[in-house]
């Protein structure tokens, strides 16, 4: 069933499109991830250009994060503060990676900054995640999980000026290191077309030792807020947001998800990391191969890009 | 959807020449919708002759071009960088056909002499300007654009493009790939006997987005902030229901 993306100008199969989203989607739900990490390479190796699929996976990770964003403010799952200070930190780098994103269009770097980025992004994340889920994997014993930290040690934020109380995380630090992160992760979010919450829920367990529950539920609104402006953004700037293609995927990763988060709840979630860790690796070694390995076609055709 | 009118374009005024060429297009309007995947234009065309004027023994020759909406092109190549292969600008090309067809009843330099040619701008190196200075870079990246442009179906040269079903009845059916760009198409249509052209046709139909498909495109260009914002309303709206739909309490 062929439809024509009238922004992408060209026809896709609504199924392959569907059920990609879906699948995409039921990973997300399984590890309760946004999934836009592996949905904008897929559409990018689907032959979407790379600036549309960018812009488009970003309405897809904001419909996604809804439903999340909605059930941990019910479950009152979200440390209010922490999720203003990373939203507004979120903002800046928002718009900061939008613009970066149309100067690399305009000087056509831009499918290159992209792949050399999910490259670090995918091989760096999937190295760690692989490492981390060998080592759950052999720990059989059931102990906890996570690093385990002697009590006392040293942490280096909390030198950090303008320190607050965050209740809900139960922490007494300092503001920069969370208004930095959401910066961070905004600009590269805006730049790759992912949420970022597989990078960043990471970071606020280990680093700051947060509730687990509480880190989702404040990264959803965090991912909710800079996707849903990150849309906003590439729309206005450069139209590269396929709507179509974006109600495709929006509508499969809605079904999708919903069936990753049911069977999430009956299955060894250490085994499922291992596989998670190896689909990173393999979508990152695909981005990999293609400027490592001799291309069959070296020539390839771009429209003459836009200059001034 | 393709409009399956036969719409007349050219009926000539009579001339001095003993022939005439009267031209029809299966259509002049081809309209991308959602289920767009391509289209085939069709030329039609009928040669007249005279009464009065002598009559010829040869048979007609008939060449087909069309020319798709030209803009810049750049041409890149991969080259290695260390461990790496990169993309590099080999060429770029200011104005280039998005689309050429060049179809014909034989082997073009066969059926038209080498000033028919030149006049009517027939053959494959008139979609390509040879380089003034060609260099081995850049006769290889010319060979490339050709085949990647043939790969695509956005370059296609047909020796058996034009059927002759009567002596003065011909027909050419040009595919056009779902990746042939927007625009205007110029069709050139040429009749000849013995490599002398006798009579030549212009005229052109138009590929555009309507409907729907051509909505959404226009409000993406012209007025992004809004086009966002019902973009970010819509994917609340079905993540909103989404999360309704699938609630567990």
């Amino acid at each position: 069933m062929q439809f024509y993306l009238p922004i992408a100008e060209m026809p896709v199969n609504v199924l392959t499109v569907l059920g990609m989203s879906a699948a995409v989607g039921f990973v997300a739900g399984l590890f309760g991830v946004g999934g836009g990490f592996l949905l904008t390479p897929f559409l990018i190796f689907l032959g979407i250009p790379a600036p549309v699929a960018v812009a488009t996976a970003s309405a897809q990770i904001a419909a996604s994060s809804v439903t999340g964003a909605l059930n941990a403010w019910r479950r009152r799952a979200v440390d209010r503060k922490l999720g203003l200070l990373l939203i507004s930190g979120g903002l800046v780098g928002t718009v900061l990676g939008v613009v970066f994103f149309n100067a690399m269009r305009r000087i056509g770097q831009l499918d290159l900054v992209i792949s050399l980025s999910y490259i670090v992004l995918l091989v760096g994340i999937g190295t760690m995640m692989l490492v981390e889920s060998l080592r759950a994997l052999l720990r059989r014993d059931g102990q906890g999980e996570g690093p385990v930290r002697p009590a006392g040690s040293h942490r280096w934020f909390e030198a950090l000026p303008l320190r607050t109380r965050f209740q809900q995380s139960g922490l007494y630090v300092s503001v920069l290191p969370f208004l930095l992160a959401g910066l961070l992760f905004g600009f590269i979010g805006a730049v790759l077309g992912i949420g970022g919450g597989f990078m960043l829920v990471p970071a606020l367990i280990y680093i700051f030792r947060i509730p687990t529950a509480v880190v989702v539920g404040t990264s959803q609104f965090q991912i909710l807020a800079t996707m849903l402006v990150a849309t906003l953004l590439h729309s206005a700037t450069s139209g590269a947001v396929d709507i179509i293609l974006a109600l495709v995927l929006i509508v499969g990763g809605v079904i999708g998800a919903q069936m990753g988060v049911r069977a999430g709840q009956n299955i060894d979630s250490r085994q499922f990391r291992l596989l998670l860790a190896l689909l990173i690796l393999a979508v990152g070694a695909r981005f990999l191969a293609d400027i490592l390995v001799k291309p069959v076609e070296p020539f390839s055709l771009v429209r003459g890009e836009v200059r001034g | 959807m393709r409009r399956t009118l036969f719409a007349a374009l050219a009926l000539l005024p009579a001339t001095a020449r003993a022939e005439d060429l009267v031209v029809l297009m299966s259509t002049q309007d081809v309209a991308i919708t959602s289920t767009y995947t391509g289209a085939r234009v069709t030329v039609f065309g009928m040669i007249e002759r005279d009464a009065s004027s002598v009559s010829r023994s040869g048979r007609y020759d008939v060449v087909v071009t069309v020319a798709g909406p030209g803009g810049p092109v750049v041409l890149r190549e991969k080259t290695r960088t260390g461990p790496l292969w990169i993309n590099r600008t080999l060429k770029r090309y200011p104005d280039l056909p998005g689309f050429y067809a060049l179809m014909s009843t034989g082997p073009v330099p066969v059926v038209a002499n080498e000033s028919a040619r030149e006049r009517q701008k027939l053959g494959l190196g008139y979609f390509l300007t040879p380089s003034p200075a060609p260099d081995e870079a850049a006769e290889a990246g010319d060979a490339a654009l050709l085949r990647l442009r043939k790969s695509g179906g956005l370059l296609i040269e047909d020796i058996k493009g034009v059927q002759m079903p009567r002596p003065n009845l011909f027909s050419s059916a040009i595919p056009l790939p779902a990746s042939a760009p927007t625009g205007r198409y110029l069709v050139g249509v040429t009749v000849l006997a013995s490599g002398v052209p006798l009579k030549t046709v212009n005229t052109s139909f138009v590929v555009r987005k309507i409907g729907f498909e051509a909505y959404v495109a226009a409000a993406a260009r012209d007025n992004g902030l809004i086009y966002g914002l019902v973009t970010i309303l819509s994917a609340i709206a079905i993540g909103f229901i989404g999360n309704l739909m699938f609630r567990r309490d």
